[in-house]
């Protein structure tokens, strides 16, 4: 069930706001919040009933690693509960990428692949496991002092805006927002307003731009073996606009019903399009997964590398070697395999880290700041590039379209203008993705305006305070829903949905 | 060390790791009002100081701070004891 479906707008987000808010009114704030838990388990059910008894398992195995954790602050027993949910995740994430290639690595061929391909990756599984690991990492640094009740817990992690795909919430963020709502203390309008607003903007997002702009993208990436310059490039940006829209929209829905719920989940994108480096690209792109890598994995080796890096190196490109390439490239490298178990994913993520390494070599070496025009062309190249690995189906795929956007053997005409460039004696190949006229401009149009919105959007998730009611805010809503509910019948999936 | 001191001391290390005279902080001050305050940076800091002060920071102290006030507080703690 997609948020995005019509079952989950017209059939389960309804009932489950008249519930709960109904719980409110005629009982109490903890009997919402159980009715809210209660939702959030049938909504995870939908996709798969199986997997709510893992979820389950994990929530009750990580609260009781909480609760001794907070007994008698366990190194431990912190391993123990990092060693059961990487080994969830690499069980059932990366347990056939493991074995093929180890398989390849020993025997040159992968026999057992197929037997094992059958298992079906939990849906959310990277998203509810790193919020747990967050959770008692920060136990173990008292930044959580206290056990919560069970239901809290279970509140925490199930809370259905963001159980499928994030954003990645820390305990600490939504542990007084819970015990506020257990109180029946509930803003009213003043989050239930602007609640609808950034939902039917993010649904907007998804379903109209996201989605339009998608059969382009996905034409451009299953024709990598013929596909021309132009196309490439066209292909490449319409990707990236369409993962920007999908995912950040995905993000605004999240964020709105959680304010409708009552919840103010943190926001995920903030305009990355418009950064002039790398440094700010990721400070903008999928936010909190970010902070979590930031926190947790690069935080800690980078300062113990650098602890030593202070004591004992003198040499500049040591020290650099040590205190930032190593813990850039393998926090990114995890990052990469985060989104997926596969080649193209430890590329994606190769590629952003050294694109960070250099961007910080810059810095340090103190070189002059590029004009803005050249920054911000660098760091989409290197975006562009690392997008191109993300979404196509394998290394070999992802090297052919790389070749044609930068071979200029491929430089392109579409054959409508085959004409002129005989006219004119130039070369000319003819381009088999945008090979008709009407279809190759108005996926121009279509890419010219979705560029222009990506940068140009306003983010409601970060300013949604400011959102006041006013009629051109509700007629904004009014049109976005209107839209939204006319193209949603078009096939779709939310692209974040199998990380 | 008083807080006025360590204020001062921060802003000196800042100043160097970002390499802008300008900066002042203040107790208000946030990540977000420095432009260039990354992760990296903030091991920068951390790294310089317990070099300054000679103490010893936990890597996600800073990150769970709101502002140059909560750090100037948490320095005055380490070094009182």
């Amino acid at each position: 069930m997609l948020f995005a479906s019509k079952e989950f707008l017209f059939f389960f987000l309804p009932l489950a706001l008249l519930a709960f808010h109904v719980a409110r009114h005629i009982s109490n704030g903890k009997i919402a919040v159980n009715i809210l838990i209660i939702f959030s388990l049938i909504y995870y059910s939908w996709w798969e009933i199986e997997f709510l008894f893992l979820l389950l398992l994990s929530v009750s195995l990580n609260y009781l690693f909480l609760r001794l954790i907070l007994l008698n602050s366990s190194k431990l027993i912190l391993a123990v509960g990092l060693l059961f949910n990487l080994g969830l995740l690499a069980y059932f994430k990366y347990r056939n990428f493991l074995i093929e290639n180890i398989e390849l690595l020993f025997i040159g061929s992968s026999h057992s692949f197929e037997k094992f391909s059958a298992i079906i990756i939990p849906l959310g599984i990277s998203f509810y496991t790193f919020q747990q690991i967050a959770m008692l990492i920060d136990a173990r640094d008292g930044t959580i002092k206290t056990l919560p009740p069970f239901l809290n817990f279970v509140q925490f992690v199930t809370f259905f805006p963001q159980l499928i795909a994030g954003p990645i919430v820390l305990f600490k963020e939504v542990r007084e927002q819970i015990e506020a709502l257990q109180k029946n203390q509930f803003d009213g309008l003043n989050v239930f307003g602007p609640g609808l607003a950034i939902f039917s903007f993010g649904l907007f997002k998804k379903v109209c731009l996201a989605d339009t702009i998608a059969p382009f993208a996905d034409l451009a990436f299953n024709s990598h073996q013929i596909i021309s310059t132009l196309e490439a490039w066209a292909g490449s940006v319409a990707y990236s606009l369409q993962l920007y829209f999908d995912f950040s929209g995905y993000s605004d829905m999240a964020v709105g019903l959680g304010l409708m719920f009552g919840v103010r989940l943190p926001f995920n994108f903030d305009t990355p399009f418009r950064a002039r480096n790398m440094t700010n690209f990721w400070k903008s792109w999928h936010i909190t997964m970010t902070r979590f890598f930031m926190l947790y994995v690069y935080s800690p080796i980078a300062l113990r590398l650098g602890r030593f890096a202070q004591f004992n190196l003198k040499n500049i490109f040591l020290i650099f070697f040590l205190t930032v390439l190593t813990p850039t490239i393998f926090t990114f490298l995890l990052s990469g395999l985060w989104h997926g178990a596969g080649w193209t994913f430890v590329m994606f993520g190769c590629v952003n880290g050294l694109a960070l390494v250099l961007n910080n070599g810059w810095r340090m070496l103190k070189m002059p700041k590029l004009p803005f025009l050249i920054s911000w062309s660098l760091t989409m190249l290197s975006v562009l590039i690392s997008f191109v690995y993300f979404r196509s189906e394998s290394i070999e795929a992802a090297h052919n379209f790389i070749t044609a956007m930068f071979s200029i053997e491929h430089f392109f005409f579409p054959n409508w203008l085959e004409l002129y460039a005989e006219k004119i004696g130039v070369p000319w190949k003819s381009l088999p993705v945008l090979s008709g006229g009407s279809y190759s401009v108005k996926f121009l149009i279509i890419l010219a305006i979705l560029s222009v919105l990506s940068v140009r959007m306003p983010n409601l998730s970060k300013c949604y305070e400011k959102l006041k009611p006013s009629w051109t805010l509700a007629s904004a809503i009014a049109f976005m829903l209107i839209m939204s509910v006319g193209f949603l019948d078009r096939p779709k999936v939310f692209l974040y949905f199998q990380f | 060390m008083q807080h006025d001191a360590i204020l001062h001391a921060l802003t000196v290390i800042f100043q160097e790791i970002f390499d802008d005279d300008d900066i002042s902080l203040k107790r208000e001050t946030t990540a977000l009002d420095i432009e260039e305050w990354d992760s990296l940076n903030q091991i920068k800091i951390i790294l310089a100081c317990e070099k300054v002060f000679d103490v010893h920071l936990k890597p996600r102290e800073i990150s769970a701070m709101e502002n140059i006030g909560d750090m100037v507080d948490h320095l005055h703690t380490l070094l009182s004891n």
